[in-house]
């Protein structure tokens, strides 16, 4: 825009005032004129552009523009003088100037067209809208951080959480794009909340990545910063180089990767400090608007949520996986059912039992496929089902003696539990796990038949029976047990251990070495033991114990206890019996002794009378022939000597002395002869009867026989040495054994010889009376001392010496007065003789 | 010896020759009766067999052939004859039982006395003379009972 010339004063007053008024308006008024020349400017052009007045007019208009402005003024220019279309006239255009020192700026233009005499004006006001632009993209940038925020917030809610690291490092790099930053990154507090780890970071090009090389920062080296985060602030250092000496680990950290400012922001969740995130400037010193770091913060706060997300989900995936791994390791079948019964879930171990897969049992009615019918084959009314009242009293149902159905229609025990799942509070169905107990079944019923057996075995045994732990308590006991001990079984029921103890020890005679060995056997676990308990009612038990073993550890001690009272008093009965049966015995081998002796004799007498019967013939036979020999020898002189006194036999002979002697002495011979004859033929008989061989059987004899004939065969012990001196009286004859009672003569008849040491007399009286009859045999001999008159007619008793007599002989005869009831008595008296007197019944 | 027709024979047996020779001396001498001894009662036999005899003594013991034994088959031989047996003491029982048994006339005791020995002997040999009477006799009566038959047949047939 241009003046017009004035010549006139007139004029020049009123182009004076128009100047005046042009400067005062807050606006920049240019007029140029058909060839873009300037040719008014007023103050504020100069204001705005720098230029003055003068340098300004009769310029072109296209000095106040950029370059890429002029062109298309041109254009447009000459476009309108030319159509007279107006594009910019009229309204206001936002365009930019050119100052004077170079700068371009933002102006608002309004442009008008004026005629001035023929020349065609064109005025602009033009505004310096720079402060306002500023402003306008301030405000403008606000927003579109607000939409990166909002669109990296988006991000993350919608990012998968393996996805989220990237994401972190995506919104690293837009923020840091967009604060126009070199570095940003993340680092986490590690879980003990000791270090921090470098885990995500972003650089601008040309930067170096960093946190690849760093180690874990241990929060302690770093208090300055890490009190600031703890207090959920963030460290704004504009200048490194200006970080007071506290912070120097920091300052060396920052300045180790030529970081001039940097801004550090916490990342806390709930309150808990997770980390920080930071954003570096390297290549120059960075003031940062508050608008940024408004914006950092907020990414610390996305960033630890997504973080947290990250973390929970991850926690969560885990959970799951291990939910998974679970249910498929599981050695119980385990499967979900949802209100309608069918089957929401099921584990491989679940389908295994069952025999099918876990496909077939997914969406399947779970009482229908396995619990339909019970274990006796009656059908089992889903109604009833515990599983499904699990839904209905939301109570665990644990059930153990059921079975469960295979697809193959065969059956298996099972315990199960069936579980109500709960959701809000609302029961939404169950989890069932089972397990096949047919072998826990079968376990059990060994343990079952293995305690009945115990537990008959404890009540049928006659031991009183305790099983006692290790510390010893009662764990089992048998009835005898208690019997013997007379405990109620109230008390032991009661447990009371005390009471009990009490109750033992005040039945014993010493309590006090009881509990002794208790408590040394119950220290000494593995012994065995064996103790008498002696009552104070007199009871004695026998009380054995031994280690109860589980897997060669003694975890227990088994006490069995015997009443052996009975037993006892047997042996003390046995002892007094066994005495009594040695006095027996000792009696019963005299009798035995004696009766032997009797036997022996017996038999001696047998081979005797054998021997005698023999010798008796044998004699008899020559005796026989000497004895008629003899007696021929006698009719033979008699008949010669008859013969002598025939006549024809002459004188001399007849008469001769020589044949009167020999007769005289072969008739004296012959008589002699026949006389000794007659008594062998006298003893040879005696002999005989006396060993009766003969009559061994009982038989009614005279007694005087017996006597004479024994008599005869004791001769040759009395002959010229002891007179026997006879009374006999008249006796009846006596039933009994002849020879026995012959030796009963016998024996006392040589004793009372033997007792007459040099010469004597024997008296032999017989006599009766109604009852018996009575032999009486009385020497003169030196008697019997009164100590050896009590054991003469015991066996074995001699006085005689050894090799003299046998010591039988009294004892016999003692034997045979009692075989035959009667009786043998004996009187003596030292040096004056001894008197027997043998007893006999007369019937 | 007077005839030994009309003399009576007794046949003594035993093994010992002392008891032989006491006997038949008593008997040679004492008695009219005529001994014959044997020590062995195989010999013993034969002779009876052989000879006429009327009275048989025997010991019971011998060694080759008891008394009993012996005297069983003399009477077998000579039913007729009286048999006595010598017996010892201790064979008194068993000596009676065969008395029964054998049917022997009577037993002698050693040792014996020769009085009881010729009593005994005596009557065995008056027994053994009257049987031998009745036996002629009934013989006699046999034969006139024959004859009176023949002659009552000779009768009859006469009448005939």
């Amino acid at each position: 825009m241009g003046m017009m010339p004035n010549d006139t004063n007139t004029s020049n007053d009123a182009a004076a005032l128009f100047h005046a008024a042009l400067d005062t308006v807050g606006e920049g008024i240019i007029t140029i004129d058909s060839t873009s020349t300037i040719v008014v400017v007023n103050q504020e052009v100069q204001n705005i552009w720098g230029y003055t007045r003068d340098e300004l007019i009769g310029q072109s208009i296209q000095l106040l523009m950029p370059e890429k402005f002029r062109e298309r003024h041109a254009a447009g220019f000459k476009r309108y003088t030319e159509t007279g279309v107006p594009h910019v006239m009229g309204t206001r255009i936002e365009l930019e100037g050119l100052r004077k020192n170079g700068a371009v700026f933002p102006l608002e233009i309004r442009m008008a067209e004026t005629t001035v005499g023929d020349r065609l004006l064109f005025t602009a006001a033009v505004r310096d809208v720079t402060d306002r632009k500023l402003v306008e993209a301030a405000l403008e940038r606000r927003h579109y951080i607000e939409d990166q925020i909002a669109s990296i917030s988006t991000k993350f809610i919608n990012l998968p959480s393996n996805e989220i690291d990237t994401g972190i490092i995506d919104a690293l790099c837009t923020i840091g794009q967009l604060t126009n930053v070199d570095r940003s990154w993340v680092a986490l507090l590690t879980e003990d909340k000791q270090y921090l780890n470098f885990t995500h970071e972003w650089c601008a090009e040309g930067i170096a990545l960093t946190h690849s090389n760093l180690q874990p920062i241990a929060v302690d080296t770093t208090p300055w910063a890490m009190e600031q985060f703890r207090r959920n602030e963030t460290v704004y250092i504009p200048r490194v180089a200006d970080l007071p000496p506290e912070a120097k680990i920091e300052k060396e950290n920052f300045q180790t990767y030529e970081v001039q400012s940097a801004i550090m922001v916490p990342i806390v969740y709930r309150r808990s400090l997770m980390g920080i995130v930071s954003f570096d400037s390297v290549r120059l010193e960075k003031i940062w608007t508050t608008d940024d770091m408004a914006l950092l913060r907020i990414t610390g706060e996305i960033f630890a949520n997504a973080l947290e997300r990250k973390e929970t989900e991850e926690a969560i995936e885990c959970l799951m996986h291990r939910n998974e791994l679970i249910l498929r390791s599981a050695g119980e079948g385990i499967y979900g059912v949802d209100l309608q019964g069918n089957m929401t879930f099921a584990n491989p171990e679940a389908a295994r039992l069952i025999g099918c897969s876990v496909e077939e049992l997914i969406g399947k009615p779970q009482h229908a496929i396995l619990h339909h019918t019970r274990s006796d084959g009656t059908p089992y009314p889903p109604e009833d089902c515990p599983i499904y009242k699990a839904f209905r009293d939301g109570a665990v149902h644990r059930i153990e003696d059921e079975v469960f159905w295979r697809k193959d229609e065969t059956s298996f025990p099972v315990a199960y539990t069936s579980t109500p799942i709960r959701q809000d509070g609302e029961i939404v169905g169950a989890v069932v796990t089972f397990k096949d107990i047919t072998e826990r079944k079968r376990e059990q019923e060994i343990l079952e038949n293995s305690i009945s057996l115990l537990s008959a075995t404890l009540d049928s045994t006659n031991d009183g029976i305790l099983v006692a732990n290790r510390e010893g308590r009662v764990v089992n006991f048998n009835q005898v047990f208690l019997d013997m001990w007379g405990i109620s079984t109230t008390v032991e029921a009661s447990q009371d251990h005390t009471q009990l103890m009490t109750q033992v020890l005040d039945q014993l005679l010493d309590p006090e070495h009881f509990s002794r060995r208790l408590k040394e056997i119950y220290s000494n676990p593995d012994t065995e033991s064996c103790d008498v308990i002696e009552f104070k009612d007199g009871r004695v038990f026998e009380r054995y114990s031994r280690s109860q073993r589980i897997g060669g550890k003694s975890v227990g001690r088994v006490w069995s206890l015997r009443d052996v009272t009975a037993r006892k008093h047997a042996e003390e009965f046995a002892q007094q019996s066994y005495n009594e049966l040695e006095q027996k015995v000792e009696e019963r081998t005299r009798e035995l002794r004696q009766k032997q002796a009797q036997l022996v004799q017996a038999e001696k007498m047998a081979s005797l009378g054998q021997l005698v019967a023999g010798v008796a013939h044998e004699i008899n036979t020559p005796l026989g022939a000497l004895k008629s020999n003899i007696d021929i020898f006698i009719r033979s002189v008699h008949k010669i000597k008859d013969l002598m006194f025939d006549p024809k036999v002459p004188q001399e002979l007849r008469e001769s002395p020589e044949v009167t002697k020999r007769f005289a002495s072969i008739e004296t011979l012959n008589a002699h002869n026949q006389t000794a004859i007659d008594r062998i033929v006298k003893i040879v008989n005696s002999l005989r009867k006396f060993a009766r061989l003969d009559e061994a059987e009982l038989d009614e004899v005279d007694i005087h026989e017996g006597l004479e004939n024994t008599l005869i065969l004791v001769q040759h012990e009395l002959k010229n040495r002891v007179d026997v001196v006879k009374d006999y009286g008249k006796l009846p004859f006596i039933k009994c054994y002849p020879n026995q009672l012959n030796q009963v003569f016998m024996n006392v008849l040589v004793n009372a010889s033997h007792a007459i040491e040099h010469e004597g007399k024997i008296f032999i009286r017989t006599h009766h009376n109604q009852e018996c009859a009575m032999v009486e045999i009385r020497d003169t001999g030196k008697g019997i001392s009164q100590k050896d008159l009590q054991r003469i007619f015991d066996p074995g008793y001699t006085t005689k010496g050894f090799g003299v007599g046998t010591g039988l002989g009294l004892s016999i005869v003692y034997q045979i007065m009692k075989d035959h009831k009667g009786k043998i008595e004996v009187e003596s008296e030292l040096g004056q003789g001894t008197t027997f007197r043998i007893i006999l019944p007369i019937s | 010896m007077t005839d030994a027709v009309d003399t009576p024979t007794v046949v003594i047996l035993d093994d010992e020759e002392l008891v032989v020779t006491s006997l038949q001396t008593f008997l040679d001498l004492e008695t009219p009766y005529h001994t014959v001894t044997f020590t062995s009662a195989k010999l013993a036999l034969q002779h009876i067999r052989d000879h006429d005899i009327d009275l048989v003594i025997s010991d019971y013991l011998m060694p080759e052939m008891d008394g009993i034994t012996f005297l069983s088959q003399v009477r077998e031989l000579k039913p007729d004859v009286p048999r006595i047996i010598l017996t010892g003491y201790a064979d008194k029982e068993n000596a009676i039982k065969a008395i029964n048994q054998v049917g022997l006339f009577q037993y002698i005791e050693k040792p014996w006395e020769n009085e009881d020995l010729r009593v005994i002997v005596r009557n065995g040999l008056e027994k053994m003379q009257l049987l031998k009477k009745l036996q002629v006799k009934i013989n006699e009566i046999t034969l006139a009972h024959a004859e009176l038959q023949t002659l009552n047949q000779e009768i009859v047939r006469a009448f005939a």
